[in-house]
């Protein structure tokens, strides 16, 4: 996905919107800045299929050599998907943050929008003042 | 921000894991800054956030001990003779990650204070684990058990002896770190080697564990004085509020789901 068409919150998290069997799901991940002030990951805890999410509530947590850090989500919904393969290799969230990084897949609740998401360039303006 | 300090009473594992995890939520809430250092009522294991709860079986030193997960991260530390702080700092909620600034400011001071008291202690500058006849083979991503036999960017050593370590917890808006001080080796332990076989002799005689920690929360508030930009207060008065809010907690501690959730 490219970051420019995506929505962000303040804690990083990104979301798109994609089309699968007539369902309009979301795609879940962290970005690149929030990967590189990360550093050094070494375990990471997803959701199971299933799960609910909550915006803000915490879905997963990472663990880098001196932090644990929850993500939190961006919408509202159901986890239809989870790349589980990324506990095993974390290093692909630093190769391809906004491709291959994805984290989680969402069956947005009724009535979810992410208007109160930031844009890219808002974002970006956000980790420049970090 | 205000910043409050205070000595605590030495509690259950259980306890002081449901104490701490309160002065997060503080941090987040009320935007204050608090320092807690404490003792634990008996030898505990505390295990990290990630770690196996099968590997706690595996280390027979340590097997009949107590045991608590910790909500930070890291290795798992044997609470015999030790000095365990607990700081909880508001911070943005856009920030990310390790505060490595609060990691190093801590640091710093407890490598002043130790040298002062003679020992030769430094930060450690590189992120390896000690080879031990344990160690992992190359090439697996497994690491030491214990905290004290890792080794990661900034850990307070005196030679080879690693005898401060610390790691975070983030929160929405405000972050956790717990730290270790080893006082002295423990037969649930026995190949970690302690600050009383590091100091000179007439330090160790002269100082009282209380005394000890006295001085450590001076030093540790003086570190972080600067850093936050605020003089810590007495905060013994938390002591009562922290309680309540620590016994609604113990039981996420407490729970299996916890315990053993890896």
């Amino acid at each position: 996905m490219k970051p420019e068409e995506l929505k962000y919150n303040s804690s990083h998290e990104w979301v798109g919107l994609t089309e699968e069997n007539g369902e309009q799901i979301a795609v879940v991940g962290i970005s690149d800045f929030a990967i590189e002030q990360l550093t050094d990951l070494v375990y990471m805890a997803l959701p199971s299929v299933g799960q609910k999410v909550q915006t803000g509530k915490e879905f997963g947590e990472v663990e880098s050599v001196k932090a644990v850090s929850p993500l939190y989500s961006p919408v509202d919904g159901e986890v239809v998907a989870v790349h589980s393969q990324l506990a095993d290799n974390l290093e692909k969230l630093g190769e391809d943050p906004f491709g291959d990084g994805w984290i989680i897949k969402v069956k947005l609740a009724s009535g979810t929008t992410l208007d109160g998401l930031m844009d890219y360039e808002a974002y970006r303006k956000q980790c420049a003042q970090a | 921000m205000e910043a409050f300090s205070y000595l605590d009473q030495p509690r259950s594992g259980l306890m002081n894991m449901a104490y701490d995890d309160a002065m997060l939520d503080f941090a987040d809430e009320r935007r204050v800054a608090v320092l807690r250092l404490y003792e634990w009522s008996e030898p505990t294991l505390s295990l990290g956030y990630f770690q196996r709860i099968e590997e706690r079986e595996q280390h027979e030193a340590s097997r009949s001990l107590a045991m608590v997960r910790r909500a930070t991260g890291g290795g798992a530390i044997v609470h015999h003779h030790d000095l365990t702080y607990a700081l909880a700092v508001p911070q943005t909620n856009a920030s990310v990650g390790a505060a490595p600034a609060v990691y190093a400011a801590v640091h710093a001071a407890m490598v002043t204070w130790l040298n002062e008291l003679g020992a030769e202690a430094q930060q450690w500058q590189e992120t390896y684990n000690l080879p031990t006849p344990d160690a992992p083979r190359a090439g697996s991503k497994k690491t030491e058990f214990l905290c004290f036999h890792r080794r990661s960017f900034g850990d307070v050593v005196i030679g080879e002896h690693k005898v401060l370590g610390s790691a975070q917890r983030r929160g929405k808006a405000a972050l956790l770190q717990h730290g270790s001080l080893l006082l002295a080796t423990s037969v649930h332990a026995p190949t970690l080697t302690g600050l009383e076989s590091l100091l000179p002799e007439e330090v160790v005689k002269s100082d009282g564990e209380r005394l000890f920690a006295r001085q450590m929360q001076l030093r540790l508030e003086r570190g972080i004085d600067a850093l936050l930009g605020e003089r810590f207060k007495c905060g013994a008065f938390l002591a009562e509020e922290l309680h309540s809010a620590a016994t609604v907690k113990m039981a996420k501690f407490e729970a299996p789901h916890w315990r053993c959730r890896v």
